[in-house]
């Protein structure tokens, strides 16, 4: 299977900076791509690899992740814990041939909404540069 | 009855090739030095093995993964049985110990109030042609649970390895149309019939095993085994399976997935209680079902003999040892009771 | 092999310990298998030598439920492992008695083991005595890591879904490891369904890539993964990749300290933001 023209993104954000961000960026009517689809979650501690990596089984060309800004996390150290996991999850999943431009993790805050329509923009470039090329670890069928 | 029959090693291929323009037909394959079971393909170099391979013969009629039904997003969901395939099969290459275990998985699956029909369709399409073991392997022990390497019982077919030919002879009726093949030549005398060791693994009786439920005994034999489930997936009478849903862009199927009473999941019920909490209890549930329970159910003890527990152990611990040292320990049990008319402090 | 008999001896007499966990020559068959020696039993059939591959660590939370004090002999690899089970409060030191023993390597099915070749240490971190020499050794080079990492992302899923693809499922690798002891496993898990339970490509990655990753700062390498895993699945490597990954990162060796926290239970402020890879201003 390969990458699709008009990737499919997971992006996983967390409730108090990252999603009002998006939210901002709406209302704020900033152009980005309609691939992303996003999921809320409390804290970008709340991310488990397990969840990355489940995107990618099931056939997502990306998945991005951001939280609050180092020293902004509103339950006060959630997005340290998320650094450190993500950085060792990226290395194992670029180990086993996850390609590193099908990932993307970055800090948003809820004032930042220029950016993370930005950061959709730029990402998704990046994946249609890659379309074409293998969809590493994605299932095709039921059965597989 | 019918006759042996001659077929020279040369010819098996075109025997084979003239079967498959019929049958679907399943041979066993040596890749990378282990043996796996595939459909015939005249490129492919093939070789039928002289005694029991690690592969279990489980997996054709009771696969591994088996969906039982589907369901669709378009279709709102509803759940639609899946249709048995009823394509005709030829299984070559099977081992007495492997017919003894479908017959056993025939009990569990066909004899019961509800029947499983996939399993039934698997059962009808396909005709069993047995291969008699010419050696007995390390970890085989069948002639210690009752059966012998060369007989054809339960098989359609049963052929053996001679020489540069193999014999032939057709067992029933289902057999007979490929005992037609103008390459086998009908000739008199049968394999030869040989004496094989027994004794190796001798167990006691399953009530006797069932005395052993409270025995302390559990805890010392837990101690070796690690409560991982590759035994029970390459036990050719192990059924437990476990039925899930899977669901994939739209689609979705219920499938019966292979399960194991040595993992802890295994007896883990709503609201968190396990029942099988310790490896030894789970250690215990296998061997009794092995060596007791089964005979309470179906009348027989469900080990053939293989041996192939012991082949795939990570460990390498031999469960057929096992089997004997707990029926040592019954004997040990009943002569200190004989002896002193009570039961002994240790116990 | 005399010193250590002697020194067991030696604390039996003293009452320092109840039972010993070590390896044990089965006199009938000549096999080596862990054993648990008490006081006067069996302590002849006592060896160490190159035969002595199992991780004996794995055994330690049932018999320290059992038994007050627990000696144990212990390999450069599994002081290692011992040493991340203490740091997670598994097992009190206080019951333990740790006996380290020079070791010399040990060899899997007559040849070296893989595990030995990037060993870090001869003798166990965590000792209460130690018996024999203690050699000085390098840090691990992970020259098979360093080979995946030569391939490109295509052929390194090629090489990994290969051998995902045989697994069966059997949980030996989970259940021989000291450091899986979830009560309930996350493969396990009915609700929600994060890893499907059949054997198939897609869930079988599922399972191995969060097998590694939850090892990560934790896995000592002592490889009896690898050892165990009747298809041989080269589980060692991605557990060394983010032994190399951790070490790169932040600077921790897993089981070289039993007191230092795995780096994925403690924060740090400091770590850069690159470190979650792209560029960051």
């Amino acid at each position: 299977m390969q990458i699709e023209k008009e990737p499919r993104i997971l992006a996983i954000l967390c409730k108090w900076c990252s999603y009002a961000g998006a939210d901002l960026a709406g209302t704020s009517r900033f152009n980005y791509p309609a691939n992303v689809r996003i999921v809320q979650v409390p804290c970008s501690g709340r991310v488990d690899p397990i969840m990355i990596f489940k995107a990618f089984v099931e056939g997502y060309d990306g998945v991005m992740v951001s939280g609050c800004h180092p020293g902004d996390c509103h339950y006060g150290t959630g997005n340290y814990h998320a650094r450190r996991r993500i950085a060792v999850a990226r290395r194992l999943l670029e180990f086993v041939g996850v390609h590193p431009d099908r990932m993307h993790f970055t800090w948003i805050s809820a004032a930042e909404g220029k950016k993370f329509a930005e950061v959709c923009s730029e990402f998704t470039d990046k994946l249609r540069h890659l379309s074409g090329t293998e969809k590493t670890l994605a299932r095709k069928e039921l059965a597989t | 009855m019918s006759k042996w029959h001659k077929l020279k090693r040369t010819d098996l291929k075109d025997f084979l090739s003239r079967l498959a323009e019929k049958w679907e037909v399943w041979v066993p394959y040596r890749v990378d030095g282990k043996w796996e079971f595939g459909i015939y393909a005249p490129d492919r170099e093939m070789d039928f093995p002289e005694s029991v391979i690690h592969v279990s013969m489980k997996n054709l009629f009771f696969p591994k993964r088996r969906p039982i039904a589907k369901y669709e997003e378009d279709s709102k969901w509803s759940m639609q049985p899946v249709a048995a395939d009823d394509k005709p099969r030829i299984v070559m290459g099977l081992h007495p110990c492997d017919v003894a275990g479908i017959e056993y998985m025939d009990k569990v699956f066909l004899n019961s109030e509800h029947k499983d029909v996939l399993y039934e369709s698997e059962r009808k399409r396909t005709v069993l042609v047995g291969m008699l073991c010419s050696e007995m392997a390390d970890n085989c022990h069948c002639t210690d649970r009752g059966l012998t390497p060369d007989s054809a019982s339960g098989m359609d077919v049963a052929f053996a390895k001679v020489d540069d030919y193999y014999l032939f002879k057709g067992m029933t009726d289902r057999g007979k149309e490929i005992m037609q093949s103008e390459y086998l030549k009908a000739v008199g005398d049968a394999p030869e019939k040989r004496k094989w060791p027994a004794g190796k693994y001798a167990i006691a009786s399953p009530e006797e095993f069932m005395d052993m439920y409270d025995d302390k005994i559990w805890h010392e034999l837990s101690d070796i085994c690690l409560t991982c489930g590759i035994c029970t997936y390459a036990c050719p009478t192990c059924v437990c399976f476990l039925v899930t849903d899977e669901k994939f862009k739209g689609k979705g199927e219920r499938v019966t997935v292979w399960d194991s009473c040595q993992l802890q999941s295994y007896s883990r019920m709503a609201g968190g209680h396990n029942t099988r909490k310790t490896p030894a209890s789970r250690v215990r549930n296998r061997t009794l079902d092995k060596f007791a329970y089964s005979h309470l159910r179906y009348g027989q003890i469900s080990c053939t003999g293989c041996g192939r527990c012991v082949m795939v152990c990570p460990l390498k611990r031999s469960f057929p040892q096992l089997g004997a040292r707990l029926s040592e320990r019954i004997r040990d049990k009943k002569k200190s009771k004989a002896g002193t008319g009570a039961r002994s402090k240790e116990d | 092999m005399k010193a250590m008999r002697k020194k067991i001896k030696e604390l039996f007499a003293n009452g320092d310990v109840d039972v010993v966990l070590g390896y044990r020559e089965d006199p009938a068959s000549g096999e080596v298998k862990a054993s648990v020696f008490k006081k006067d039993e069996m302590l002849e059939d006592m060896v160490f030598d190159e035969r002595c591959v199992q991780n004996l660590v794995n055994y330690l939370p049932t018999l320290v439920a059992r038994y007050s004090k627990v000696g144990i002999v212990l390999k450069g690899c599994d002081g290692r492992s011992l040493a991340t089970q203490l740091v997670e409060h598994r097992i009190n030191k206080n019951q333990i008695v740790a006996l380290g023993v020079g070791c010399e390597g040990v060899k899997v099915g007559g040849k070296d083991a893989d595990k030995c070749e990037d060993c870090p240490t001869s003798m166990s971190p965590v000792t209460d005595h130690e018996i024999g020499d203690k050699k000085q050794k390098k840090d691990p080079v992970f020259s098979k890591v360093e080979e995946i990492e030569k391939m490109s992302p295509a052929e390194r899923w090629k090489f990994f879904a290969e051998y995902f693809e045989r697994c069966e499922r059997c949980y030996a690798c989970r259940q021989i490891c000291p450091s899986c002891y979830c009560e309930i496993c996350v493969a396990d898990q009915q609700e929600p369904k994060w890893i499907e339970p059949s054997a198939k490509l897609s869930a079988n990655t599922m399972w191995h890539l969060i097998r590694a990753y939850h090892l990560a700062g934790r896995c000592a390498d002592c490889g009896e993964c690898e050892r165990v895993c009747p298809q041989e699945i080269p589980m060692r490597l991605m557990n060394n990749a983010l032994e190399k990954a951790v070490h790169e990162l932040f600077g921790v060796r897993p089981g070289m300290d039993p007191e230092e926290l795995p780096p994925l239970v403690v924060l740090s402020k400091e770590d850069p933001d690159t470190i979650m890879g792209g560029k960051h201003e």
